[in-house]
């Protein structure tokens, strides 16, 4: 992010006499004053969000106006004049890369449960078909869901004794973006053991109890049971 | 003895003593840590353990109240207080050294309770009351609970008298632990769990569901093979074993080029249950809506008919297609289709029709009681509505209700409210959530 945001000053202190310029010009050619009929345009932001944009386009001086949250055609010229300078798109929307480039995530969801979820896959399964890692991603949601497990993906997966991978340390391996695929496609709700809650490698496991649950289907080097 | 021997051997002695200094030193400094850490975690353990015995403490006297209770908003708040404490008993057991297998049915009671209480509580704000057979069922529950609090305080004693969980917690290689066997009354005669009957969240009717879009008509492994040839004509099939979960079917591995492939046709009605394969999206040629078409037909080609893109997002390369039928302009959600497409290729990546396969049937009843604008006063003012639709959609749990769909933007946010179309009553809203991998409806 620093390097990021290095590179817009950068580029900002390149460009800030000829942003100088242009502004006398914008300003002298069209002067949003006299008119002063901001009209709303449609962002598909919230008002702090918008603030947010304002703030940081008028403290590297693209922006003169208020900040209001009020994405009017002052702020969208402000956009625009950014974007040219920064080698972006000029579309005066502000997109997932314009606000990276203000340094600024659009996103209020974080992907953590994505991120356990891919880790989990890579060490429990990282040698198997992509089939087999999607699965094990289905096993941990469908213990979320089961009424005999913790009801939370990080309760599921650092259950005590649960998955060898936590207990071994492996859980911290980096996944790969086939873990991250699998992690995904869980998530969207693809299960191809229909409804498994364990699952098992038959030529090392070591628990007897787990054989007397029922065989659900193979994958793999994996028995998947219920 | 030779006086160089006897040097030798003072000397061989000295060095043999500093080095069993040095490493008791060594050793007593790493035992020492460890000693520490072990008390820690010795702590840890303790302090779920304690306050696990005190949630089931406030759950039984919670439980024992409900019994006697007959006001509504008295009953609202025990059952809310069971809910909370519940959640709170079931981290703290999913965090004690104990295996799944001896603690399971423990697990499942305090689910069942949580979500057994949640329902009533939904059912008194509702404006219904709390039925003799729930209070049966209450009954059963208080008394489950007392002989799990009896249970536990026996093991606050042993505890209280220098039992050390970290000392009894099982070797790897060994199935279970004396922690483990103390736990075993929960797990068997000493304390009777009752079948919890109630539609709500971990009830046994929402887990053994009902399929209701095949018909019991079965195929067999050479008619799955020749439907599956004839869907994807280009592909090498092999086949790959069956599975007998929620839906039974036959398994079968595609290859085209590089990228390997998964399919399961279900032994009912032979229809396609699921795809999904590692494909590797390289850069995006096809974009978002041009996936959605593709998906539209690919859902044709197989025989579903009337399956049409409701949602999208595009994600690492990926289109995720949500296809449902549209019924008298009414879109059923329940019968949802979830497809994936390359957005290089154009290929199908992936598809999933657990949905459709579980609830698809004929729907009679596709017109509202109440109209448009009556189900717009549901609506907060400042919402600015962009458009409104007819919509079947699930139900939390079991069943599924007409609505109308209304997408509304408030402060930038997009909502999709759904509205009954016959009490005029909102049933749900969700959101859209925009993240780093697309839209998400939550």
């Amino acid at each position: 992010m620093s390097d990021k945001a290095k590179k817009v000053f950068k580029s900002l202190g390149l460009f800030l006499c000829l942003g100088a310029i242009i502004a006398v010009g914008i300003v002298g050619i069209y002067n949003p004053m006299t008119y002063n009929v901001d009209q709303v345009i449609e962002t598909g932001l919230t008002t702090s969000q918008i603030k947010t944009i304002q703030q940081k386009l008028k403290n590297w001086g693209y922006y003169t106006g208020s900040v209001d949250g009020i994405y009017g055609s002052q702020t969208r010229n402000a956009v625009i004049w950014f974007q040219r300078n920064n080698g972006l798109q000029v579309d005066g929307i502000v997109g997932s890369e314009t606000a990276a480039a203000l340094g600024m995530s659009l996103s209020s969801q974080s992907s953590n449960d994505l991120y356990l979820l891919a880790k989990c896959i890579y060490a429990e399964a990282r040698g198997e078909p992509y089939v087999g890692q999607v699965a094990i991603g289905a096993v941990i949601l469908n213990r979320v869901e089961s009424s005999s497990f913790p009801n939370t993906i990080y309760g599921v997966i650092y259950q005590p004794y649960a998955f060898t991978c936590v207990s071994d340390g492996q859980i911290n391996l980096e996944p790969n973006q086939t873990a991250y695929n699998a992690a995904r496609d869980a998530l969207n709700g693809w299960d191809p053991t229909y409804g498994a809650i364990y699952y098992y490698n038959p030529d090392t496991a070591t628990s007897s109890w787990i054989w007397s649950r029922e065989i659900i289907t193979t994958i793999g080097k994996h028995n998947f049971a219920r | 003895m030779k006086k160089g021997a006897i040097v030798a051997l003072v000397l061989a002695c000295v060095v043999v003593a500093g080095a069993i200094t040095y490493t008791g030193i060594n050793w007593g400094m790493t035992a020492n840590q460890l000693g520490s850490y072990k008390m820690q975690l010795e702590y840890v353990y303790e302090q779920n353990f304690y306050e696990l015995a005190e949630n089931i403490n406030n759950i039984e006297s919670n439980l024992s109240k409900l019994k006697v209770s007959t006001d509504k908003s008295v009953q609202e708040k025990y059952l809310a207080n069971i809910v909370a404490l519940s959640n709170s008993a079931q981290d703290n057991i999913a965090t004690l050294p104990i295996n799944h297998n001896a603690i399971n049915d423990t697990t499942t009671f305090i689910n069942q309770l949580s979500g057994f209480c949640l329902v009533l509580q939904q059912n008194i704000a509702d404006g219904q009351e709390i039925s003799m057979d729930d209070m049966d069922q209450i009954e059963s529950l208080h008394t489950s609970s007392q002989n799990i609090k009896y249970e536990l305080n026996r093991l606050s004693v042993m505890l209280a008298g220098g039992y050390s969980i970290v000392d009894n917690i099982k070797d790897p290689n060994i199935d279970s632990s004396d922690f483990d066997s103390q736990f075993s009354g929960l797990n068997n005669d000493i304390v009777e769990y009752p079948q919890l009957i109630y539609d709500g969240p971990f009830s046994d009717s929402v887990t053994n569901k009902e399929i209701n879009g095949l018909s019991t008509n079965e195929i067999n492994a050479e008619e799955a093979l020749a439907r599956m040839k004839e869907w994807f004509p280009d592909y090498l099939i092999s086949a790959n074993g069956e599975t007998k979960g929620e839906f039974k079917t036959f398994n079968f591995t595609l290859s085209k080029g590089e990228t390997e492939y998964y399919a399961q046709v279900t032994k009912r009605d032979g229809i396609l249950l699921q795809l999904n394969s590692g494909y590797t999206a390289g850069s995006s040629t096809k974009n978002e809506d041009e996936c959605v078409t593709i998906a539209e037909t690919f859902a044709t080609n197989l025989g579903f008919s009337d399956m049409k893109g409701v949602w999208s997002t595009a994600s690492n390369g990926f289109v995720y297609v949500n296809l449902t039928p549209i019924m008298n302009d009414v879109i059923i959600y329940p019968d949802l289709i979830k497809v994936k497409v390359a957005q290089d290729s154009g290929e199908i990546v992936g598809w999933e029709a657990r949905s459709w396969a579980y609830n698809h049937t004929e729907r009679n009843n596709l017109s509202p009681e109440i109209n448009e604008i009556t189900a717009r006063s549901a609506l907060t003012s400042d919402m600015d509505v962009r458009t409104t639709k007819l919509a079947i959609i699930p139900n939390d749990y079991i069943g599924e209700t007409l609505t109308y769909e209304f997408m509304c933007v408030n402060d930038g946010a997009t909502y999709y409210i759904y509205v009954n179309a016959e009490t005029g009553k909102q049933v749900n809203i969700l959101k859209v959530v925009e993240t780093d991998d697309g839209n998400l409806l939550m």
